[in-house]
C-alpha cells in the first residue's frame, strides 16, 4: 500500500459515498468473476464495503481504490477459505443424508427440443453485443484466480503494474507473467469461437 | 492465434455489461453501500473502562477459585491455538491452491 503521505486531505463521507457509487458495480463483477454466484458477489461486496467505511473511512479519497481492491480481494480468498472448510464439514455429514433428491431428477426438465427454436435466425447487435460479453465473462471466469485479478486490476480499473502488485500482494513481475498469460488465454478462447472484438 | 486482441476492448465491453444489470442487482448494492456509510456515520465510542462494583464480584478470592481461574484461562489458551493451528493449515492449503491455479471445484459450489 501506499504510504499515507503529509498534508493529504482525509476523504469526507460525500467522497466516500461517491467512491463507492462509482466502484459497487464493478467490484460486483469482480466477485460474481471469482465466486460464479450472484448472492454470494453481494454477500463479498457489502462485505468489502463495511471493512473500508469501519477501518479506513477516514483515508485520503486518492488512497481509497487501491485500499477497497485489496480489501476486495481478501473478501474473496476468505470467502475460498470458509468455503473450503464448510465443504469438509458437508462431506463429513453427506453419508447420512439419503438420496432422496437424487431420485427426483427428470431428465424431462432438462430436455432441449432443437427444432423448435424462436429464436431469430440472425440475431440483432445489441443481442451479438450481449452474448460477446457473456461470452468474455464465461471466459474471465474460467481463467486461473491470479490471471483474473491481474488482467482485471490492470486492464480494467487502470492500475498500472506496482499498483496492482500492491493490490494482489506479489511482485511486479509476477503480475506481468499473470497479465500476459491471461490475455494468451483469452485471445485463444475468443480465437477459437471466431469472435472479433468491436 | 488472433493478432489483434486488445484487452483494452474487453475492458470497454465489461464495463458496458455493469450497466446492464438488473435493477435487483442494483437495488442491493445501493443497500450495501448505504449500510456501510451508516457504519462510518454512527462510529462506536472510545473503550472506557469501568470501575463499578460489579467487577468486584468476578475477582477471584481465594486459591482455590484462582487455580480454578487458571485452569480455564489455560484450556482455553490451549484450545485457541489449536483452532488457529487447524485454521492456518487449512488457510496455507487454500493459498496454495490459489497460487498453483488449481482451486477445487468445491470452492465455488454452496
Amino acid at each position: 500500500m501506499r504510504p499515507l503521505a503529509r498534508g493529504k486531505k482525509l476523504s469526507t463521507p460525500a467522497e466516500l459515498s461517491q467512491f463507492l457509487i462509482s466502484v459497487e458495480r464493478r467490484a460486483y463483477k469482480h466477485a460474481l468473476f471469482a465466486v460464479r454466484d450472484s448472492h454470494t458477489a453481494l454477500d463479498i461486496v457489502q462485505d468489502a464495503m463495511l471493512k473500508l467505511t469501519e477501518k479506513y473511512g477516514g483515508k485520503p479519497a486518492e488512497e481509497l481504490p487501491l485500499l477497497f481492491h485489496r480489501i476486495l480481494q481478501n473478501t474473496i480468498r476468505d470467502h475460498y477459505r470458509r468455503q473450503k472448510v464448510r465443504t469438509a464439514w458437508i462431506t463429513l455429514f453427506s453419508g447420512l443424508q439419503s438420496k432422496h433428491q437424487e431420485e427426483e431428477f427428470d431428465p424431462l426438465d432438462v430436455l432441449q427440443d432443437g427444432e423448435n427454436q424462436t429464436a431469430p435466425a440472425v440475431p440483432d447487435a445489441s443481442l451479438q453485443q450481449k452474448q460477446l460479453i457473456a461470452l468474455i465473462e464465461q471466459a474471465l471466469s474460467d481463467l486461473p484466480a491470479r490471471q483474473r485479478e491481474a488482467f482485471l486490476l490492470r486492464y480494467w480499473e487502470g492500475l498500472d503494474t506496482i499498483e496492482t502488485a500492491a493490490v494482489m500482494g506479489c511482485t511486479e513481475g509476477s503480475v506481468k507473467t499473470h497479465c500476459s498469460r491471461a490475455v494468451h488465454t483469452l485471445a485463444a478462447v475468443l480465437n477459437t469461437k471466431g469472435v472479433e472484438l468491436p | 492465434m488472433n493478432t489483434k486482441f486488445d484487452p483494452i476492448k474487453i475492458a470497454k465491453l465489461l464495463t458496458h455489461s455493469t450497466r446492464q444489470l438488473d435493477t435487483s442487482t442494483l437495488s442491493a448494492l445501493a443497500d450495501a453501500r448505504n449500510n456501510a456509510l451508516k457504519k462510518l456515520s454512527v462510529r462506536s465510542p472510545v473503550l472506557t473502562l469501568s470501575t463499578g462494583r460489579w467487577s468486584h464480584g468476578l475477582m477471584p478470592h481465594s486459591a482455590q477459585r484462582w487455580l480454578v481461574a487458571g485452569m480455564l484461562v489455560a484450556i482455553l489458551v490451549f484450545m485457541a491455538g489449536y483452532w488457529q493451528h487447524a485454521q492456518e493449515q487449512q488457510i496455507s492449503e487454500i493459498d496454495v491452491a490459489i497460487l498453483t491455479d488449481e482451486l477445487p471445484i468445491e470452492v465455488f459450489v454452496d
